[in-house]
C-alpha cells in the first residue's frame, strides 16, 4: 500500500513538473504546427487562464480601487483644510475691505471739514442691558491736545462730543445720551431747535425740543448740526426724523430722532480739534454716505 | 483540513508579495533588479520537514501560475519553473543550508540564477525568434545575475515571513489536535 501511495505521489508530483512543460509547448507553437495533443492542451488550457486571468484582475481591479479611494480621502483631508485656510483668509481680506472702505470715508470727511482733526479709533464701549452703546472710548487723550467738548464724528454723521480726557485716551458722550445738547436744524424746512439725547437703553433715540407748532417737520427729514453754540461746525447730519408729535395745545411739537451714526457698530472715528471750515452740504453728506 | 490552511497561508502569502511587489514597481522601477519572490517560499516548501509531496508540488504549482498571471510572462514558464525548483529542493535535501541568512542568501542566490537560466533556456528551446532576453551577452548576464541577487538579498526576510506563517499555521494545528 505504502509502494504504491509513493508511486502515486512521484506520479502526480511528475504530472505537476511536466503540465507546465507541455502547456508552454503548445502555447509557443505556431497554430499551424499544432498537433492533436498540443490543441488538446490548447483547449484545455483556455479556461483555465480565462477564469485565472479575469479573477486576477478582478482582484488587482479591487485594490487598485481601495488605493485609488485612499489617495481621494488623503486628497479630501488636504482640501478641506485648504478650503478652511483660504475661507480664513477671504473673511480676513472682506474685514480688512470694509476697515479700507472705513478709513477712505474717514478720509473724505477729514477733507471736507478741514479744520484740524485727529483719527481715533474705538477702543472701548459699555453696553446697556439691551445692547445698546451707551458710551464710548477712543484712544486719544490729553497727550493729544484732545480736550472736553470737541465734536466727535463718523464718516455716516455726528457721535457726540469729548466728555472727558486722560493721557492716552477720552470718553465720548453720544449724541443719545441725556447730558447731550445740540444745535440742529431740519435741512429741508430751515427749522431750528435743540436736540438732547433720551438716554434710552433699548433704542438710539434722541429728541428735537423747542421746535414750534408751526414748523413744518416731517418724518425722514434729515436734521444737521446747525453750526450755532459754535462748539459744532455746522451741516453735520445728526440723523433723521422717524417721529413727529403735535399736542393739541402749546407752543412746541415732539420730535423724535434717530441718529444716523449707528454705534453698535463704530471702529474709526474724527475728533475735530479746531474750527471746521463749513462747506458740508447735504449732498455731500449723500454722496459720503454712499 | 489543516494541512490545506497551511498551504492555502502560503499561497497568500505570495500572493500579497507579488501585490506589493507590482505597487513598488509602479512607484519606483526595479528594473533589472526585479525579485522573484516567490522562489524563497518555494524553496521553503521544498525543505519543509512536514509538508507533503504532493502538497508542496500544488503549492509550488499555484506560485508559479500567480507569477506567469502577474508578469504577464509565456504561459506556464514561471509554473514549471517554480515545480522545478520545488523538486529540485525536496531531492536535494538542501534543509541545513538554509540555517541562517548568509546561507539563505548563498542558496537563493544560486538557485535563482539557475531558475533565470532555466527560463532563458526554455525560451531558447521553444522560441526560436528571439530566445535570449537582450541582446549581447553582457545585457543577458546582467538580467540573469541582476533578479538573482536582489531576489538572494530579499529571501531571509521572504524566509521570516514564511516561516512565520507556517508556524502559525502549525501551532493552530497542534492546538486542535490536543
Amino acid at each position: 500500500m505504502n509502494q504504491f501511495r509513493r508511486f502515486r505521489d512521484a506520479a502526480i508530483t511528475v504530472v505537476l513538473l511536466v503540465l507546465p512543460f507541455f502547456f508552454l509547448s503548445a502555447n509557443l507553437k505556431d497554430p499551424s504546427d499544432a498537433n492533436v495533443v498540443d490543441r488538446l492542451f490548447l483547449q484545455m488550457s483556455g479556461p483555465v487562464q480565462y477564469v485565472a486571468s479575469e479573477t486576477a484582475f478582478a482582484t488587482s481591479g479591487v485594490l487598485e480601487e481601495y488605493f485609488y479611494l485612499v489617495d481621494v480621502g488623503r486628497d479630501n483631508t488636504r482640501l478641506r483644510a485648504e478650503n478652511t485656510r483660504l475661507q480664513e483668509e477671504l473673511r480676513t481680506l472682506r474685514s480688512e475691505a470694509r476697515e479700507n472702505e472705513r478709513l477712505r470715508d474717514l478720509l473724505r470727511l477729514r477733507e471736507r471739514l478741514g479744520g484740524e482733526t485727529i483719527s481715533a479709533r474705538v477702543i472701548a464701549k459699555d453696553i446697556s442691558p439691551f445692547f445698546r452703546v451707551i458710551r464710548v472710548r477712543v484712544d486719544r487723550g490729553a497727550r493729544d491736545r484732545v480736550r472736553p467738548g470737541m465734536p466727535v464724528v463718523s464718516s455716516l454723521g455726528l457721535v457726540g462730543q469729548i466728555r472727558r480726557t486722560a493721557g492716552r485716551h477720552s470718553d465720548v458722550l453720544l449724541t443719545v445720551d441725556q447730558e447731550s445738547a445740540i444745535d440742529v436744524v431740519v435741512q429741508r424746512t430751515g427749522a431750528r431747535g435743540m436736540l438732547r439725547g433720551t438716554g434710552e437703553t433699548n433704542r438710539y433715540l434722541c429728541r428735537v425740543q423747542y421746535l414750534g407748532r408751526d414748523d413744518e417737520v416731517e418724518i425722514g427729514d434729515e436734521v444737521y448740526t446747525s453750526g450755532l453754540g459754535r462748539r459744532f461746525p455746522s451741516s453735520i447730519l445728526v440723523g433723521r426724523v422717524t417721529n413727529v408729535e403735535r399736542q393739541e395745545f402749546g407752543l412746541y411739537q415732539q420730535v423724535e430722532v434717530t441718529p444716523s451714526v449707528d454705534f453698535s457698530s463704530l471702529e474709526e472715528v474724527l475728533v475735530l480739534t479746531q474750527g471746521a471750515r463749513q462747506p458740508a452740504t447735504s449732498r455731500d453728506q449723500d454722496e459720503d454716505t454712499e | 483540513m489543516q494541512p490545506t490552511l497551511r498551504s492555502l497561508a502560503i499561497v497568500a502569502l505570495g500572493f500579497v508579495l507579488l501585490l506589493l511587489q507590482s505597487m513598488v514597481g509602479s512607484v519606483v522601477s526595479l528594473h533589472p533588479f526585479s525579485p522573484h519572490l516567490l522562489l524563497p517560499i518555494v524553496l521553503y516548501v521544498g525543505v519543509a520537514p512536514d509538508v507533503h509531496l504532493v502538497r508542496g508540488a500544488i503549492v509550488s504549482f499555484v506560485l508559479g501560475y500567480l507569477l506567469d498571471l502577474f508578469t504577464g510572462n509565456l504561459m506556464s514558464l514561471q509554473t514549471f519553473i517554480c515545480v522545478a525548483t520545488y523538486v529540485l529542493a525536496r531531492g536535494a535535501g538542501l534543509r541545513l543550508l538554509l540555517r541562517g541568512p548568509g546561507f539563505q542568501i548563498a542558496l537563493t542566490f544560486v538557485v535563482a540564477l539557475l531558475a533565470a537560466g532555466t527560463s532563458v533556456a526554455l525560451r531558447a528551446i521553444f522560441s526560436v525568434a528571439a530566445p535570449f532576453p537582450a541582446g549581447s551577452a553582457a545585457d543577458t548576464a546582467v538580467a540573469l545575475t541582476a533578479p538573482a541577487i536582489s531576489t538572494a538579498l530579499l529571501s531571509p526576510f521572504v524566509f521570516a515571513a514564511v516561516q512565520r506563517v507556517d508556524q502559525d499555521f502549525g501551532r493552530r494545528r497542534e492546538e486542535s489536535a490536543a
